[in-house]
């Protein structure tokens, strides 16, 4: 759909499509598995949460309700706010774009994450403060030649923004309780 | 659990595929028919409510009563009152 990068949900919409309890477990079962999942994987897979039996012990009645449930209604709903991507012919189902608007509406696990901006602060502060006392032949400094140093400087930051980005692509976002709560 | 009283879709999806011998994956989505968390909502099994719900839906007109019951009938015969009775 061409609207899907337009418009927001609006808390509105997250909450209506959060006042589900299937609609909240297609959520957190696309948001565990990632990728595209067959509409009748995601059904059996629903069926045997709600129902705490392995998938293999489901009887088709089971199977049959959530599947049709949602076909019939919360798939098509969630389409249409752009929150899956939803495959009729191929009959798969994966996030949109917009599944992530939902995030901000649910609690997020402090986790401890490392100030760099206080650590670039740091570093330029160092940097420019050893590169000036270089260039004065401050004691210690002055021995240490410019070009050395500015090499250092450079290689100190590169290996700083590596790790930043490497930790950023090694984040796993945990899935969010509440999606997968099921209180009726 | 108590999931049952709570799939009013479900039903009606299913009475409507059973009432045109049709799978139901060949319907049109029951939520372009009518708001199914509306529908959800106001069919509370609560014996002191006397709800009933009209709405048109793949051809057919269905009627939904707070006791979870369903009826179709094809749209242009219904004034002759609901038939094709079934639960």
């Amino acid at each position: 759909m061409s609207s899907a990068e337009a418009d927001p949900l609006s808390p509105d919409g997250v909450f209506e499509l959060l006042s589900n309890h299937r609609r909240r477990m297609v959520l957190y079962y696309l948001r565990t598995n990632g990728g595209a999942v067959d509409v009748q994987e995601l059904a059996t897979e629903i069926a045997a949460m709600e129902n705490d039996v392995p998938a293999d012990e489901l009887t088709s009645q089971q199977r049959k309700r959530v599947y049709v449930s949602l076909y019939q209604t919360h798939l098509p709903k969630m389409a249409e706010m752009n929150t899956i991507e939803y495959d009729k012919d191929g009959g798969t189902v994966r996030l949109a774009d917009r599944a992530d608007d939902i995030d901000e509406y649910l609690t997020t696990e402090d986790r401890p994450t490392y100030p760099w901006r206080f650590h670039y602060l740091l570093l330029t502060v160092i940097g420019a403060t050893a590169l000036s006392l270089s260039a004065l032949s401050a004691p210690v400094f002055g021995a240490v030649p410019l070009p050395v140093l500015g090499v250092a400087i450079v290689v100190v930051f590169s290996l700083s923004v590596v790790w930043q980005y490497w930790q950023a692509q090694n984040r796993t976002e945990p899935v969010p309780v509440e999606l997968s709560r099921y209180d009726q | 659990m108590s999931g049952a009283r709570k799939e009013i879709c479900v039903t009606v999806s299913e009475t409507v595929s059973d009432a045109l011998g049709e799978p139901v994956d060949a319907l049109p989505p029951l939520s372009d028919a009518i708001d199914t968390d509306g529908l959800d909502a106001v069919m509370t099994g609560d014996s002191s409510h006397d709800v009933t719900v009209a709405f048109s839906y793949a051809g057919m007109t269905v009627f939904v009563y707070d006791d979870s019951t369903v009826y179709v009938c094809p749209e242009r015969i219904h004034e002759d009152g609901p038939t094709d009775a079934r639960v």
